[in-house]
């Protein structure tokens, strides 16, 4: 995994990126496509241990909605989930942000915060009557700790080189260019990881309202 | 309050228009955006509070700093931009805390809000894991050519010496009849602001032959020792540019022992002369990291002036440029992502001045040489300068200098071990000019361009990425110097 470029916010799903096959509901919530999709394996053991640090934490899951065996993309919905730790109250308030819509949920325990996180719903504004017959299949990219632009951009700032010599810029020899800086990736990270998770072929149930 | 995200912009507008007319019509209808609570598991609300429901707005109480038993408290603390008494802003604790990962002082750096003296007061701990405080290797020079039987130098830095978090670097190369040192310090933030001071100091003792018709040593020889140094400051503007301007003063010697008939000598005054310049330059650098970068670019430019109204022996203007761009090949195909396509392109130029009681024109070291910018080619006439110091019996400089050059790295190891981060196999070429202006000009070098110097040269080699610095082995080099 690139530990760095996932930073930076680039290829972050690059080849290494963590990819799981899963089982999608579609379902009709008052005539609007509403998406159950697992997503298993998300509150990695790093993330967990980091949930109690008073601090946010993020996940971004960005839904792509297809029919099956076509490239078109039908819809792209963002919902961005946020935990965090009360340090008084000892409680984790976990919040689900998603197209004018915020849920929040009160717990106790890392493991109904898991909980929470790997069973995210998307509740969409398509009306189910406009989506096109047949299978559907989803996909979803989820980010833990996704790094804002504005600190992305802050971040390339403190990476760059440091100031050297002009003269010796150019100079290689046997070992050519050496150690210029230590840094530990991963710690610059900042724990930043990548999820997809691929959804099998579903239809949508439309036992609902219209 | 999380900002409300939705990016159908990059969507094929046209097929997602019957969807999104739907999803329009029934936002229209919607109410306004709603709180939903769920409650998942009942929680007592605190005692006679209304307490912040989602992130508390908390008031730092204080700010600690622990794990550092080398880097002083104040280095650390310089780069935090959190203090007591202030609302915690969790995006400048994000920033302090890659602020501390790029110093490189650290292994690891962590943060977390420890309760404070009141409800909603906290103290923010900064958790770091030092580096093994060992000077880090920045370059290895060994060879050897027609006119030295050995040649090796060594470049060590610290950059956080004694734990002050100034960078401190020292190095030397040297052969029987040449030698060359280094030193220079460097404090990268004064008390944490974008504003560095550098300063270096500087000693040469040289000796080139002089080219007589096709032999390149028959000519005879200019000696020359270089004592001086350089002071400069340095300003970090926005996120990816940075300013400098630096003066350098170095006291010269010269000798010049010139055969009759030999061609143009190197310039330089003989006896004692002073060279004193005045540099500002310029460094835009936007790519995604430090080894082998796969997006963005950097952009140089430099301007050195030497006159004698900076008490300077010498007259001249020295103007370079320089361009580096990676391709973003993941964006042409994803597998690619962690390969790296770079061009780059880079020219100078060095203007004479008027010789007001002095020297018209750059001393001869301070030309542009052909092996600075090339990689390495068969039979090496055109050794790299290091530290200013040539070990080549090729000596041509020239005033005027184009080159162009591209690199392709590609990845075997891209999620190594704890030791070994990342490698890669590279190749890399390149073609240079280096001349004199008034020759082309005189078109004295007309045909001549493409098949002297203006020679593609080729390097491939492995770089690693690895606990203790990142390493570039020249298979090419390696070749020559075997050969």
């Amino acid at each position: 995994m690139t530990r760095l470029a996932a930073l930076l916010g680039v290829a972050v799903f690059a080849a290494g990126a963590a990819e799981m096959n899963v089982v999608v509901e579609g379902r009709a919530e008052q005539g609007l496509l509403q998406l159950n999709v697992p997503t298993p394996g998300i509150a990695t053991s790093s993330f967990r241990s980091r949930l109690q640090d008073g601090l946010t934490h993020r996940i971004r899951y960005t839904l792509t909605l297809r029919q099956e065996g076509q490239d078109t993309v039908l819809l792209t919905e963002v919902l961005q989930s946020e935990v965090v730790y009360d340090l008084w109250d000892e409680v984790f308030v976990v919040t689900h942000a998603e197209a004018g819509r915020v849920r929040r949920s009160r717990v106790k325990t890392v493991d109904k915060v898991t909980a929470l996180l790997e069973k995210p719903r998307f509740r969409t504004a398509v009306p189910v009557r406009t989506l096109p017959p047949g299978r559907l299949v989803v996909e979803v990219r989820a980010e833990v700790n996704p790094v804002s632009e504005e600190v992305l951009n802050r971040t390339r700032q403190m990476l760059s080189p440091p100031p050297s010599d002009a003269e010796n810029r150019a100079a290689r020899g046997l070992l050519g260019s050496v150690a210029r800086i230590f840094v530990n990736e991963s710690s610059a990270s900042g724990g930043a990881e990548a999820f997809l998770y691929r959804g099998a072929p579903f239809v949508v149930v439309t036992g609902g309202a219209p | 309050m999380p900002r409300l995200l939705r990016h159908p912009q990059h969507l094929p507008a046209a097929l997602l228009a019957p969807l999104w007319l739907a999803a329009a019509a029934a936002r229209a209808q919607a109410p306004e955006p709603v709180i939903e609570e769920e409650v998942a598991e009942e929680v007592a609300e605190p005692a006679g509070g209304d307490g912040p429901a989602v992130a508390p707005r908390y008031v730092v109480d204080a700010v600690e700093v622990r794990g550092n038993w080398k880097t002083a408290d104040a280095v650390i603390r310089a780069r935090v931009d959190l203090r007591a008494g202030e609302f915690l802003d969790e995006e400048k604790l994000e920033v302090s805390r890659l602020r501390l990962v790029a110093t490189g002082f650290f292994r690891d750096v962590t943060t977390k809000l420890e309760r404070g003296g009141a409800r909603n007061h906290v103290i923010v701990v900064f958790q770091v894991t030092e580096t093994v405080p060992i000077p880090i290797v920045e370059g290895v020079f060994l060879g050897f050519s027609q006119v030295t039987p050995l040649f090796a130098g060594l470049s060590l830095v610290d950059n956080n010496f004694l734990g002050k978090g100034i960078t401190v670097g020292v190095g030397g190369v040297a052969s029987p009849r040449q030698q060359a040192i280094r030193a220079r310090i460097i404090e990268p933030s004064i008390l944490g602001s974008s504003l560095g001071l550098r300063a270096r100091l500087l000693f040469n003792n040289g000796q080139e032959p002089i080219a007589l018709g096709s032999s390149a040593t028959a000519g005879g020889t200019v000696s020359y020792r270089r004592v001086g140094g350089s002071g400069g400051i340095m300003l970090t503007e926005g996120w990816v540019g940075r300013f400098a301007m630096d003066y350098r003063f170095e006291l010269l010697w010269g000798e010049l022992r010139l055969v009759p008939g030999a061609s143009r000598p190197p310039r330089l005054l003989p006896g004692v002369s002073r060279l004193s310049t005045l540099t500002l330059s310029f460094e835009r650098d936007t790519r995604n990291r430090l080894f082998v970068p796969t997006e963005g670019s950097v952009l140089r430019f430099a301007a050195e002036g030497s006159s004698a109204l900076l008490l300077s022996d010498y007259e001249y203007a020295k103007f370079r440029a320089g361009y580096e761009a990676l391709l973003p090949l993941r964006r042409l195909w994803s597998p690619l992502a962690e390969h790296a396509l770079s061009l780059r392109l880079e020219a100078g130029y060095i203007q004479s001045g008027l010789p007001t009681g002095g020297e018209s024109g750059a001393p001869f070291f301070e030309e542009f040489y052909v092996g600075d910018t090339s990689y390495f080619r068969y039979q090496r006439n055109s050794l790299p300068r290091y530290f200013g110091m040539n070990f080549a019996p090729f000596n041509e400089y020239g005033d005027a200098l184009f080159t162009v050059g591209g690199e392709y790295d590609f990845p075997i190891v891209s999620s190594g071990s704890s030791f070994l981060y990342r490698a890669y196999l590279y190749g890399a070429w390149d073609v240079t000019e280096v001349t004199r202006v008034r020759d082309v000009t005189a078109r004295r070098l007309r045909g001549r361009l493409f098949l002297d110097h203006f020679t593609p040269t080729f390097d491939a080699g492995i770089k690693l990425d690895t606990l203790i610095g990142t390493f570039t082995f020249s298979g090419s080099y390696a070749v020559d110097l075997i050969l």
